[in-house]
């Protein structure tokens, strides 16, 4: 019975609040949509109110990991290197310094946090994921709240605003590539009948995968015109590919990006694939925040204590990269030396990571982990769409006070194209 | 064959990759998972084969469910059924909306004199036909006790289940021909109210049965039981059609995901109060459809969602053929299936001839009651836990003429829409010659 409450909940409440309460809260106070879901699942969730079990969020897992593999194809599709050989390579250059310095500073941090504080010395296999972890969701930016405030406010010049934007996508994708080698070099499990595999071969293994899925769903569908049978398909090689990847304990969202960066630049039928894979993905998102809610440990006490450390390092690397980025670029009007105010936000990537991550390494710092990148996830949600409007203000790339557009109900989901 | 390589190359990744990995300890099930994606694009391999030689592509579903099931290459296995009991109630609840939504109360009003007299016949003649063939051929049975008393009671069961027909296939193949017409609506409206009648006949002959039957039985007052169940799912219905109505007239967002958690939380209530799920979801499609003007935001919601969901929910139907069972009865659940089809067609040509029926309905309408699936699974299934000395045995040929029927059905249907000219490949032919110029002199 509790279990019936919970999806009822789940069906009324949630929607009721996230329509009329968020919205309206969205709408005054410029926050990003999601954090919302996120805390109906808490409330919902085992920790709680306990009405969504564990054992319901394993019979539902299939949807929710096809909500990660989603991601990661949603965002493979994005990755036309036709498209990006047009791109000034100023943009490349600021992504690698500003996420490689944010992971490094962020992972190095926490890895000292938990040799010294967490009694982790010497426990290099649970350690180095933990690390690794908070390193990747810091690096990683979500495009929503940059997207919120160009759409919501009227702007004339957007150099900046354009290169938080590209930075920002290929943020996320090199975050999904960095998170994606860590199960091949932390690799958990063992091979059966034969030696072990090495990091390098677990590398290949998985690119090879991601590529061959990707030209075997190319060939199968490359005469389907139908959107509901290329979704059907899609839905088919997503779900096959996570589970694969599940199975060998490697990353879901690595293996799609790729069948995503396959499928977009071979396949002539892109354009019907993104857009069926883009419609869909805001209910599949959805589902998936509201797990993550639930599998949220929130009696993980010391992952609260590491927010404000997560929070403020990870800002500070943020700033520091975006100084460094500035520093070393010739084209000075791209970019300015705080671009860290642009740069704050989390979200769904963030999450389909800690997710991912929680999934595959279980073990003493797990929960606290996932505590905390999410803590951190909601308040960077809630703070940095204004943080990034007063930025981009500053910048006078953007025109204060707001005029009513209208355009509030285009909520950007957390993959929106940047 | 491009495709068919490209699932041979899966399915040998899936296969191969066992050997890199060992033991799984997750909550997750990765091989169920890659298991239904590998379902899902063998599904849409198949329905594309199925398709191109004219046939429905849920037949392509069950083919696919057949042979990845337990008993062909086990890719579907009892454990990955397990699994996704989750999505088969989803699709069964969106596939019971979707029905729902399509009954029409003008149309119904319209031919209630047709679907009463159609209903009628098929009730009768089939019941009687197949109750009639199960006492003949009495020989052929070997579970069947000396008591002639109880061999009228297993006469009875089989009757009253051979009556019942599957929704979820009428409406997953009107879907996805897109067909409209006298035909279709008439399958439809029969479709859906016969089921309802047809569980509470079956209360009535179980009860008859448990008097007959001189074997011990399990279970009370199966009539009152069924009767609460029935009155208590309907009520149910209208409160979920209300509730939908009220969801879309004043918040109208997220239509999807509402559908979705609407149908998760009303199975639940299901289990829980033990009502008939099917039943309940489709009164609530019909409330939306008939008391409001929404139905069509409904239907059009559904659809989105309603060709993975098919795809699950006939693969798992499929999966659930008992190939052996099937081998091992085949010549008497051969003969049900034969002697279940003619009284088909007469009670369903009776009918609609004495209701004054287009020639159309008299003649293809009968080919849309064939497909059996979870109704009757569901009644034999009560069957045998009444009946605990015979109820396995009678099970057992239940299941293998439902799996004949499942097979035959969706085919038997799509023809009946062909020829009545009622898909939308067909009316669009229609429409093309009769735009074409006419030849010259």
């Amino acid at each position: 019975m509790r279990g019936i409450i919970g999806l009822i909940i789940i069906a009324v409440v949630g929607y009721l609040s996230a329509h009329f309460l968020f919205e309206r809260l969205s709408r005054r106070f410029l926050l990003v949509s999601g954090i919302e879901y996120i805390l109906l699942g808490v409330i919902i969730g085992p920790q709680v109110l306990n009405f969504l079990t564990p054992e319901m969020v394993t019979q539902l897992s299939p949807i929710f990991s096809l909500g990660v593999g989603w991601i990661g194809l949603l965002f493979g599709m994005q990755v036309r290197f036709r498209r990006l050989r047009r791109l000034d390579p100023a943009y490349f250059w600021i992504t690698l310094i500003e996420a490689m310095i944010t992971f490094v500073i962020v992972g190095g941090f926490f890895g000292l946090v938990f040799w010294y504080g967490l009694d982790g010395r010497g426990q290099w296999s649970i350690l180095i994921p933990a690390a690794y972890v908070l390193g990747t969701t810091a690096m990683v930016t979500a495009p929503s709240a940059v997207a919120l405030v160009k759409l919501r406010f009227r702007g004339h010049r957007y150099h900046v605003t354009h290169t938080l934007q590209h930075v920002i996508g290929f943020n996320n994708l090199l975050g999904i590539i960095v998170f994606g080698l860590l199960f091949c070099f932390i690799h958990v499990g063992e091979t059966a009948g034969i030696r072990p595999l090495t990091a390098v071969e677990w590398i290949n293994l998985s690119v090879i995968l991601g590529i061959l899925l990707g030209i075997l769903f190319h060939l199968l569908v490359r005469r389907e015109h139908d959107e509901n049978e290329l979704l059907l398909a899609l839905i088919g090689i997503v779900v096959y590919g996570s589970g694969i990847a599940y199975y060998l304990r490697l990353s879901p969202l690595f293996l799609n990006l790729i069948v995503g960066i396959v499928l977009t630049n071979l396949s002539p039928l892109r354009r019907l694939l993104y857009e069926a894979l883009h419609a869909t993905e805001r209910p599949f998102f959805i589902i998936f925040l509201i797990f993550v809610g639930a599998m949220w440990n929130i009696n993980a006490v010391w992952g609260y204590l590491l927010v404000p450390a997560y929070i403020l390092v990870r800002m500070g690397a943020k700033f520091l990269g975006g100084y460094l980025a500035y520093l070393s670029i010739e084209k000075k009007r791209l970019l300015v030396p705080n671009v860290g105010w642009g740069l704050l936000s989390q979200g769904g990537v963030a999450l389909a990571l800690v997710v991912n991550y929680q999934q595959v390494y279980q073990n003493r710092f797990t929960d606290l982990v996932v505590c905390c990148i999410l803590v951190s996830v909601i308040i960077n949600e809630l703070v940095s769409p204004r943080l990034a409007r007063d930025f981009l203000a500053d910048l006078g790339e953007i025109t204060l006070p707001a005029p009513d557009t209208g355009l509030q109900q285009q909520r950007p989901t957390p993959t929106s194209p940047s | 064959m491009r495709q068919i390589i490209i699932l041979a190359l899966l399915f040998f990744i899936t296969y191969a990759l066992q050997f890199l990995q060992w033991g799984s300890e997750s909550e997750l099930n990765p091989k169920s998972m890659a298991s239904l994606g590998f379902i899902l694009l063998a599904a849409y391999v198949a329905g594309g084969f199925f398709a191109r030689f004219k046939l429905p592509k849920i037949s392509g579903y069950i083919v696919t469910g057949i042979v990845c099931g337990p008993y062909v290459i086990n890719l579907l296995s009892k454990g990955v059924v397990s699994d996704l009991r989750v999505l088969d109630d989803l699709a069964l609840g969106l596939i019971a909306l979707t029905a729902g939504g399509e009954l029409k109360l003008t149309a119904l009003r319209r031919d209630l004199k047709s679907v009463l007299y159609i209903i009628g016949f098929l009730v009768i003649v089939v019941f009687a036909g197949v109750t009639a063939c199960v006492l003949a051929a009495r020989p052929l049975l070997p579970f069947l006790s000396e008591s002639p008393l109880t061999t009228i009671a297993v006469a009875l069961c089989f009757g009253i289940t051979a009556v019942a027909t599957s929704p979820a296939s009428t409406i997953a193949i009107i879907t996805e021909t897109r067909a409209s017409g006298i035909v279709t609506e008439r399958v439809l409206s029969i479709t859906v109210i016969k089921d309802v009648l047809v569980v509470i006949a079956f209360a009535f002959i179980l009860s008859i049965a448990k008097h007959l039957s001189l074997e011990p039985t399990i279970g009370q007052s199966a009539v009152t039981t069924v009767f609460t169940e029935v009155a208590a799912s309907l009520l149910m219905g209208v409160v979920l059609g209300v509730l939908t109505v009220l969801y879309i007239r004043y918040i109208n967002a997220e239509m999807l995901l509402f559908i979705i958690g609407l149908v998760f939380a009303g199975t639940a209530f299901a289990h829980w109060l033990e009502l008939e799920a099917i039943l309940m979801f489709m009164v609530a499609g019909f409330v939306v459809e008939n008391f409001s003007s929404h139905g069509q935001e409904l239907i059009e919601t559904i659809e989105r969602a309603s060709l993975p969901v098919y795809v699950v929910f006939f693969a798992i139907a499929g999966a659930g053929i008992n190939l052996p069972v099937l081998r091992q009865t085949l010549l008497i659940a051969s003969i049900l299936v034969a002697v279940r089809l003619l009284t088909t067609y007469l009670g369903t040509f009776l009918g609609s001839a004495l209701a004054g029926d287009p020639p159309q309905v008299r003649r293809y309408a009968w080919m849309g009651f064939i497909t059996q699936a979870g109704v009757s699974l569901g009644l034999a299934t009560i069957v045998e836990q009444t009946f605990p000395t015979w109820g396995p045995h009678f099970k057992t040929l239940i299941v293998a003429t439902i799996a004949m029927n499942l097979i035959i059905g969706p085919i038997a249907f799509k023809v009946a829409l062909d020829r009545s000219g009622e898909t939308e490949e067909m009316r669009e032919r229609t429409l093309t010659l009769a735009e074409q110029p006419a030849p010259g002199p």
